[in-house]
């Protein structure tokens, strides 16, 4: 396992110092060792307090469990934030074995869309937290006994463990060795994976590079490095952020995500529990529950939706149709609609085309017709899938040629690709969708916009993308 | 007229005489045996039409992808008391399928009061204008052009309807594109007979195919006609040819001639856009469907010949005509022949029955064949279609006689509807097929004892023949006689309360005027 993952980690460092965000590069062995059926155990590390650390990994566990999975949160940050906020009562499992009270006063479960957080308060107030572990470090009773308990609890069975533990906890090594050896004996065979969270300040990136270095050059390490997070991010830092980020990719982490600063959900500080989860969040929490874990490089919304907007630019938005992403369209649409840009709408269905209208913007409809729906439908021979890629990009050439730089969204793209009636569909959708693309991109100048349910449905197009938002 | 024209007119005829004359025996019988050559010479005109048709359509490319057009659209339901339940179901698929492209019309010439007041409510409660007329001056022609004289220039295309063709939602979308083509008059779509509960309803539906699958593609963009439902015209091009002809109670091949002859172009497309239509339930109103059709354009007749048509288009329009000529008249003298030849022994044709055998079996094989591939993975048609389809027309070719009887007495039979619903199925309106088919068996008696009494060589070939073809059409007679008596399992008509429920949400618009 160590050896693989290692050879994974140099192999991303190769791909990842070639390009940076140039195309995205699926690394075959990660989708196989991350498997959305495994149970997870996700770490969320940090060096500072009040960097924003708890909110965002609460906020993943949200996007996890609106995602149908049961979460456990464990949260070890002496604050215990969530843990009040959702009304624990217990003095945390730490305290309550020493105390010899009911370690699950500081349990509770929380249902969440159609999953549930259950959030477990480790430790107690900060008084008591140095020599509460001590001693359960120390004292065989106590260890025993946070052995059964611990373990207890873990055996409830969730898919996701999110960890998020107070920086110094990862200094009392006689705790952190004993927490993962009965974490591992209880919950069996899961994939490991780190996610790591500064703000912008130099001297909080660089301790957290350190961190880094010592937790992912550690011999006894396990798993892999997932994301690094520049939180809180002011538009004025963007830029420097950027650099800081592009630098950071030589170390080969998978997602560099930078998150902007956002004012309206100062508002929600105080209470994790009623903050929306940001789009970042949720790109984060699909790109974990992927079968597919790839090196996107670095991440920011905004930034992917400026460069999609550059002609020649081929950009795919994946996800089913929910308020995000149509709202992610429409931002594009209206920023390319306002640098007079227009806007060209491929479809076969009407529902996007009567949202922009509603929001003010006249795309340009290009149906697509019921003939080719069927002729694909009937088709299974490669040479048949290339003529209608040609005849199709050839007809929507043929309505915009007129045009000047126009923004082509192909909408509902799982319409148009060859079905998966075939055994070889995944290769027909391939050619099919490198055909379209490049023969409307070597006919006239555009940007691209593919919009399609799941990487399934786009299946192939992925490789030709120069950007992908999920 | 065209001088090519007049040349298609003249050729089967000419040709059917010369070969009467080279080939007949006693001069009785050679009326029989004119028919008889005439049905052979029009049947390899429609043949080499329909596959000059096939070879054709298979090469006029369709397009993928195509620039949605904003037009204002009023879409046209016509109705005469037929069922009000089914109307309703109708208009609102109409509606929902129309959006907020433009309004539905629903243009009833009802005469029963119920039904009247029945729609008009209903018309009212779900914003469909309603125009009512007491007269039905012109019939339906007359009941669109006054419907279009209403709306004035409100709108830049008209969709026209029967009651019993419901559209699929995405159906404009379909459509409207075609229109980016301004020398484009009309788009029509092929119509469905979803509603089959019955021997003849089927019959119905495969005698469709090959005009749908073949026929009509391969006019596209040449003489496409209009079918009188599923037909979206360009209005500007309606008021060029002075709106719908109203002296054929086949409006829509009226106003496709007009508009051919103007240089106008249409488009047919092969889509199913129809998710609900209704066959001939029952043998009356087949028949009567069959009658009204061939009177139609044999009322076109004269207005062809006149046109000033290209001799491809004209030749496409008059091999229409051929057809009722020959699945109508010509059909008598094609059972008559044999029929007459066995009970009475009179030669009709003189010819070498080994050649006849030679020549004839290849070219009529070979023309089912082709007749049959040509379908062929288009639609289900296959054997079963083409058995279907020719026993529904042995039993159509009296009311189609009937109508060339009514043309020639110029007589305008009273428009009749298809009776729409209910399915009475009556032996009392085959009788006269079964008298025919008690003929042909007597006949066919009577030859296969004649056969096994002559010597002469050449007569047996001929009495064989002869046989033959009596066996032949004895066949889709019965054929055509049990379909005609056949009922499938009837499945009650729905109530279309989904769709009124999707309609609530719909702005109201004012309606009747």
């Amino acid at each position: 396992m160590a050896s693989t993952t290692l050879s994974i980690i140099e192999e991303i460092n190769n791909a990842v110092k070639s390009s940076i965000i140039k195309r995205i590069t699926i690394i075959e062995e990660i989708n196989d060792a991350v498997k959305d059926s495994i149970i997870k155990r996700i770490t969320i590390l940090g060096t500072k307090g009040g960097i924003g650390k708890s909110t965002l990994a609460f906020m993943l566990s949200k996007a996890l469990a609106s995602r149908g999975k049961s979460v456990m949160f464990i949260e070890g940050d002496l604050t215990n934030t969530i843990s009040s906020t959702i009304g624990i009562k217990g003095d945390g499992l730490i305290t309550n074995i020493v105390d010899d009270k009911d370690p699950y006063d500081s349990l509770l479960k929380i249902p969440f869309g159609s999953g549930s957080i259950t959030v477990l308060k480790l430790f107690g107030n900060r008084e008591r937290f140095l020599k509460d572990i001590e001693r359960i470090s120390k004292e065989p009773d106590l260890k025993e006994k946070f052995r059964i308990k611990y373990s207890e609890i873990l055996r409830e069975g969730y898919d996701i463990y999110l960890f998020d533990p107070y920086a110094s906890c990862i200094d009392s090594k006689e705790f952190k060795e004993l927490e993962s050896a009965v974490f591992r004996s209880s919950v069996g065979s899961y994939d490991e994976t780190r996610i790591y969270v500064s703000t912008i300040s130099r001297t909080n990136i660089e301790s957290t590079l350190d961190l880094y270095r010592k937790i992912e050059n550690s011999p006894e390490r396990r798993g892999i490095p997932l994301a690094m997070i520049f939180n809180m991010v002011p538009d004025a830092s963007e830029t420097y952020v950027r650099r800081e980020a592009e630098r950071i990719q030589s170390l080969g982490i998978p997602i560099i995500l930078i998150i902007s600063l956002r004012e309206d959900l100062l508002a929600f500080s105080d209470d994790p529990v009623k903050m929306p989860i940001i789009d970042e969040i949720e790109f984060l929490a699909k790109v974990i529950l992927s079968r597919q874990i790839s090196a996107y490089g670095v991440v920011s919304s905004k930034d992917l939706l400026e460069k999609a907007l550059r002609v020649g630019a081929f950009t795919i938005i994946q996800g089913f149709y929910d308020r995000h992403k149509t709202d992610k369209i429409i931002s594009l649409v209206k920023k390319a609609s306002s640098r007079g840009r227009e806007v060209v709408l491929v479809s076969t269905r009407e529902d996007l085309a009567d949202l922009l209208k509603r929001t003010g913007i006249k795309p340009l409809e290009i149906r697509v017709t019921r003939r080719f729906m069927e002729e694909m439908l009937k088709t299974s021979k490669l040479e048949d899938v290339l003529r209608l890629a040609h005849s199709l990009s050839n007809d929507i050439i043929f309505e915009i040629q007129s045009l000047t730089q126009p923004l082509l969204i192909i909408y509902s793209a799982e319409d148009l690709a060859p079905p998966p009636k075939n055994p070889d569909y995944k290769i027909l959708r391939d050619e099919f969708w490198n055909a379209v693309i490049n023969s409307l991109r070597s006919k006239h100048d555009l940007s691209i916009l593919l919009v399609c349910k799941d990487s399934e449905d786009c299946a192939g197009a992925e490789k030709y993308a120069d950007h992908r938002i999920i | 007229m065209k001088l090519a024209n007049l040349g298609i007119v003249i050729a089967p005829f000419v040709l059917a005489l010369l070969i009467t004359i080279y080939t007949m025996d006693n001069i009785i019988t050679s009326w029989i045996a004119y028919g008889l050559w005439l049905a052979i010479v029009c049947s390899a005109f429609i043949s080499t039409n329909f596959i000059l048709l096939h070879l054709r359509g298979k090469k006029i490319s369709t397009r993928y992808a195509q620039k949605m057009l904003s037009f204002r659209i009023a879409a046209f339901v016509t109705s005469y008391n037929e069922d009000p339940s089914m109307v309703k179901g109708t208009l609102l698929s109409v509606k929902l399928a129309l959006g907020d492209l433009g309004d539905v019309y629903l243009l009833d010439d009802s005469t029963k009061k119920e039904i009247v007041e029945d729609l008009r409510s209903f018309c009212e409660k779900n914003g469909i204008f309603y125009i009512h007329r007491e007269d039905r001056k012109g019939y339906k022609a007359g009941a669109i052009n006054n419907a279009l004289k209403l709306i004035g220039d409100q709108y830049d295309l008209v969709a026209i309807f029967d009651s019993d063709q419901r559209p699929v939602r995405t159906f404009f979308r379909e459509v409207i594109p075609y229109f980016y083509d301004p020398s484009i008059a009309f788009v029509q779509i092929p119509q469905r007979y979803t509603e089959k509960y019955s021997g003849i309803s089927l019959g119905a539906a495969y005698q469709q195919k090959p005009f749908l699958r073949v026929i009509m593609r391969g006019r596209s963009y040449r003489s496409a006609f209009s079918l009188g439902s599923g037909t979206v015209f360009r209005i500007n091009a309606l008021k060029e040819v002075g709106f719908f002809p109203e002296y054929s109670i086949t409006e829509d091949a009226a106003v496709s001639i007009e508009l051919h002859s103007k240089g106008w172009r249409s488009l047919y497309i092969d889509e199913n856009l129809i998710w609900y239509g209704e066959a001939p339930p029952d043998l009356a109103s087949y028949l009567t469907q069959q009658a009204r059709w061939a009177l139609g354009y044999l009322q076109l007749t004269g207005r062809l010949l006149k046109s000033s048509l290209k001799p491809s288009q004209f030749f496409d329009y008059f091999a229409g005509t051929l057809y009722w000529l020959k699945e109508g008249p010509l059909t008598v003298f094609e059972i008559l022949a044999p029929m007459v030849f066995l009970i009475t022994g009179l030669p009709i044709v003189r010819m070498d029955p080994l050649l006849y055998v030679l020549l004839y079996v290849p070219y009529l094989s070979i023309s089912i064949a082709l007749f049959i591939y040509s379908i062929r993975g288009k639609d289900e048609y296959g054997l079963k279609g083409f058995l279907y389809h020719q026993a529904v027309e042995y039993i159509a070719f009296p009311s189609i006689v009937g109508a060339f009887v009514s043309w020639f007495l110029r007589r305008r039979v009273p428009f009749k509807v298809t009776p729409k619903g209910g399915a009475a199925h009556q032996v009392k309106s085959v009788i006269l097929h079964i008298a025919i088919l008690a003929l042909l068996i007597l006949s066919i008696v009577k030859g296969i004892v004649w056969l096994f009494s002559v010597k002469e060589t050449s007569l047996i070939y001929s009495i064989a023949i002869n046989i033959f073809w009596a066996l032949y059409h004895t066949l889709f007679l019965f054929l055509g006689i049990v379909l005609s008596l056949t009922r499938l399992a009837i499945e009650p008509y729905t109530e279309v309360i989904k769709g009124e429920a999707i309609l609530e949400g719909l702005k109201e618009k004012p309606s009747t005027y």
